[in-house]
């Protein structure tokens, strides 16, 4: 077999009519001339990685921006918002990494279909040129050159392109957000006084209550101010409160301002309001000094 | 690139003069039966000059190979393209392989590469590690591309004598 193998590949490689090294080389200086290089279209690879370490470093810029002026931990100051629930704040990114990473699949999986489409479409498009060409001449049906049809899907491509880049975005933003340093201590005590307070509302502790609040505790409700010994009587009538959703804390470097949707089982009664809290640091710890209810009870 | 002068481009003519011949024949040994090899070569060498001169080039063979393998897989999907749209309307265009010798139209359904490698490996003699070189891959690379057209034009020869 080696032997005709042999034969075969020389008789391959001397098939046609040689034009010569000066003619091809003469027509090859004249195409180079006629078409400029489009080194961005020639190599989308390269394309994609510019686009990529560009990104990488304006986000890497960003990142040592945030470094730098990070506030240390501990130091909740204004305009630091958290939201003290169990579940993490890289927890919470991580769901908005779907988004990016699910866009990327569909636009990766549009691209191939759409390539086989496009295929097929060149196919056609093949077709219908030769019959029409061999229909004007069918002696001539031998000798139908066809035009090459460049048809990439840039949109497509970039689209694919940019998911890439913004998933690599949301990555390390999470990753950022991961590393920072949580304000667990300040949120923990928060929603511990938190917990303890709607806790005595539900079994209608007023020791609990007193623990929680401050004596010059007051709570608006409907526009009137009850102070601390009106609301104990409501707490000891026993009204049980329970957490919507997540808790919202704001703080501004001394006090602590909680918002919180609320469901008050009055009775066979639900009513569903907002209540914000404030909290402001005593010897013996966070205690809640104010108390608006904004709700339908 | 900037204006070559007229030493530069005498000596990139002699330069493609010495290459001329065995790029040739690996141009008409990688290239799609339809496509004439002097053709893709000078397609390859354009598309060189419009980034180097080839004197400019460490290796301007090995280069205008990988160039020459690169269009030749290109204009193979754009043949069977057209192959395949020319059977729907029942009739064919130009040459095929199929119209050549038999060993000749189990050669040409193999890819580019694969040609290549068998080529310059049976014909040239060249080892596999400077296939590999040559092809920008590695020497396993190459061993495997040869062995795997080996193997497909036994099948093919192995199904010619079962179906007599």
């Amino acid at each position: 077999m080696a032997e005709e193998l042999t034969q075969a590949l020389t008789v391959l490689a001397e098939r046609g009519d040689p034009r010569g090294p000066r003619s091809v080389l003469t027509a090859a200086r004249r195409d180079a001339a006629a078409e400029p290089t489009r080194w961005w279209v020639e190599r989308p690879a390269w394309v994609a990685a510019t686009a990529f370490v560009g990104t990488m470093t304006v986000l890497g810029g960003f990142l040592a921006v945030g470094l730098a002026v990070r506030r240390p931990p501990g130091d909740v100051g204004a305009g630091w918002i958290t939201r003290a629930v169990d579940d993490s704040a890289a927890g919470s990114a991580t769901e908005w990494l779907l988004i990016p990473a699910i866009a990327l699949v569909v636009a990766v999986a549009a691209l191939i279909v759409r390539k086989h489409l496009v295929e097929s479409r060149k196919e056609r498009m093949m077709a219908t040129t030769i019959d029409t060409r061999a229909t004007e001449d069918q002696g001539t049906q031998n000798v139908i050159t066809l035009e090459r049809t460049r048809r990439t899907n840039h949109w497509l491509t970039g689209a694919v392109i940019v998911l890439a880049l913004a998933l690599v975005a949301m990555g390390a933003w999470v990753a950022y957000d991961a590393s920072s340093e949580p304000v667990t201590a300040a949120t923990n005590e928060v929603q511990s006084l938190y917990d303890d307070y709607l806790a005595a509302w539900t079994t209608g502790d007023t020791d609990a209550f007193s623990d929680a609040t401050t004596e010059g505790f007051v709570q608006y409700s409907f526009g009137n101010e009850l102070d601390r010994s009106v609301v104990a009587m409501n707490v000891a009538s026993g009204i049980d409160v329970e957490l919507v959703g997540d808790l919202v804390m704001i703080a501004d470097g001394t006090n602590y301002y909680v918002a919180a949707v609320e469901k008050i089982t009055f009775g066979a009664s639900d009513f569903e309001g907002v209540s914000a809290y404030r909290l402001v640091p005593t010897p013996e710890g966070l205690k809640i000094s104010e108390h608006t209810w904004v709700g339908n009870l | 690139m900037a204006i070559p002068d007229v030493s530069q481009l005498t000596e990139e003519t002699e330069l493609f003069e010495q290459l001329y011949g065995p790029l040739r024949r690996f141009a008409a040994v990688v290239a799609p039966i339809e496509e004439d090899p002097d053709d893709l070569l000078q397609e390859a060498v354009a598309r060189v000059l419009r980034r180097h001169r080839l004197t400019e080039l460490d290796e301007p063979g090995a280069y205008m190979r990988r160039t020459m393998l690169n269009l030749a897989a290109n204009q193979r999907r754009y043949f069977a393209r057209t192959r395949r749209a020319l059977a729907r309307l029942g009739s064919t265009v130009g040459p095929t392989s199929d119209q050549y010798p038999s060993d000749l139209a189990e050669l040409m359904r193999l890819p580019p590469a694969e040609r290549g490698v068998l080529y310059l490996s049976e014909v040239e003699g060249y080892r596999y590690a400077e296939i590999g070189r040559m092809l920008n891959c590695s020497e396993a690379a190459a061993r495997k591309r040869a062995w795997r057209a080996r193997r497909k034009l036994q099948a093919a020869m192995v199904g010619e004598v079962t179906n007599g």
